[in-house]
């Protein structure tokens, strides 16, 4: 009896142990639904009165800038959208690369949530999925149908962060790694010339 | 549908999907099958020029002569002529529920609805709901195929080409309306299509005129979208990226 149960310990205490090793290549799922919706509700009405308060362009993207710094893993996403180059980048390189990235999310996609002027978001449910949560929300446009806008949330190292965006089916991550890929193409493949690019693209 | 037609379209369709088994696998992501990717290309360009020269003018002239009031009125003329083609698609999907709501919609809106330039049956509650044939062939199992650029129509794939094609063929309301009217219904629908042009201006323009390769980012439009349509608007988990599978 004593010593089955010794044994069982010991198992468990073995099985901790090589789980604790296992630990850094797992993603810690810290995260709660309602940590993911919440992000997602603060993020979207701070887009909302940024576009709202009518403020000059650059103010706007600038304000954007802000927004997507805070609530995205922005280097992740910039990791992810640049694809087997960034294995070869130095770290001053990928570091001025993903500064230069998020201005140009700012800009770019900024320009078309003005579309999204006097519109309505809100969460409808979400999901548990791959590292974290897809939270669904629907966009109201004056005078138009609503579209589905579905955030995927993760647990970025400890951090509830946004990791990527689909309007209505179409990947935020998929677009901006297309025209990543182009840019790169287009400038011999070189990520110096890419960064130089992207600070001024968008 | 006649049964001469059918038979036509049936032998094509299970040879196209026999030829490209792999293409009649489900694909997700950022994944696509466009093996006609150069003359694609091509016909990409001259759909720019057709837009350029014809459909974004059409789109402005549409926008600056028609007001709100009967933007709307083409709108839901339009939409109302479509109606029982995608009653025909829905029972032959076996959606017999969706198909008996569309019924009645269309009912409500041809008759309180005079004709269909008004939607009164929104005001009960029930949305518009769109088929076609290519949903029609999504349901039956075949696998989208090959992404093509059709000339004038934009994105499309093997299989919504071949949709397009029979829902043209065997639209129902060549029986209900009779023949004489079929050129004014043509003309409604051209002029939505300006309509349209001009409602989505914004987003057309940034999709040709602002990306980097506007052929690249209209097949990743087109294809995701069409999935998540299909898909009855949920992203499967292989369509989210695991965000822990770096490089």
């Amino acid at each position: 009896m004593l010593n089955s149960q010794l044994f069982t310990r010991r198992t468990t205490l073995l099985g901790m142990t090589s789980a604790l090793a296992m630990a850094p290549s797992m993603p810690a799922m810290a995260l709660t639904k309602s940590e993911a919706e919440a992000l997602i509700d603060k993020l979207t009405a701070e887009v909302m009165a940024t576009i709202n308060a009518g403020k000059s362009k650059s103010a706007m993207f600038k304000d954007f800038e802000g927004i997507f710094g805070r609530y995205a893993d922005v280097p992740l996403i910039a990791q992810k959208a640049l694809g087997t180059t960034w294995r070869t980048a130095s770290a001053s390189q990928r570091s001025a690369y993903v500064k230069a990235f998020r201005g140009y999310m700012a800009r770019f996609y900024g320009k078309r949530f003005e579309e999204f002027i006097g519109s309505e978001i809100t969460v409808k449910k979400s999901r548990k999925t791959s590292g974290g949560y897809l939270v669904d929300t629907n966009i109201k446009l004056r005078g138009s149908a609503a579209f589905k806008a579905q955030w995927h949330v993760i647990d970025a190292r400890g951090k509830t962060l946004m990791y990527n965006l689909f309007l209505e089916g179409v990947s935020v991550l998929s677009d901006v790694r297309v025209q990543i890929g182009s840019m790169l193409d287009k400038r011999g493949g070189s990520i110096d010339k890419l960064t130089a690019h992207l600070r001024t693209a968008g | 549908m006649s049964k001469s037609l059918f038979r036509r379209m049936a032998v094509p369709l299970f040879a196209l999907c026999s030829l490209q088994l792999s293409a009649c696998a489900k694909p997700t992501g950022d994944a696509y099958h466009d093996p006609a990717e150069k003359f694609n290309r091509k016909t990409h360009e001259l759909n720019k020029k057709l837009d350029k020269a014809l459909l974004r003018p059409a789109g402005n002239a549409y926008g600056a002569l028609i007001g709100p009031v009967d933007d709307e009125i083409i709108n839901n003329f339009a939409s109302n002529m479509s109606e029982p083609s995608t009653i025909v698609n829905q029972i032959l999907q076996g959606r017999l529920l969706r198909a008996t709501k569309s019924t009645i919609r269309f009912a409500v809106n041809s008759t309180i609805g005079i004709g269909g330039i008004t939607n009164p049956s929104a005001d009960f509650g029930m949305e518009r709901d769109e088929s076609d044939f290519g949903e029609t062939l999504h349901v039956w199992g075949l696998g989208e195929g090959a992404y093509v650029e059709l000339p004038f129509y934009g994105g499309s794939t093997a299989r919504d080409s071949i949709g397009i094609v029979v829902d043209f063929a065997m639209d129902p309301m060549d029986h209900i309306l009779p023949k004489k009217y079929k050129p004014h219904t043509i003309t409604v629908k051209l002029v939505e299509l300006a309509g349209d042009r001009d409602e989505y201006g914004d987003v057309i323009d940034g999709v040709l005129y602002e990306t980097e390769d506007s052929y690249a980012s209209q097949r990743l439009y087109y294809l995701q979208n069409r999935r998540f349509q299909l898909s009855g608007g949920e992203i499967s988990d292989a369509d989210l990226e695991n965000p822990y599978d770096v490089e």
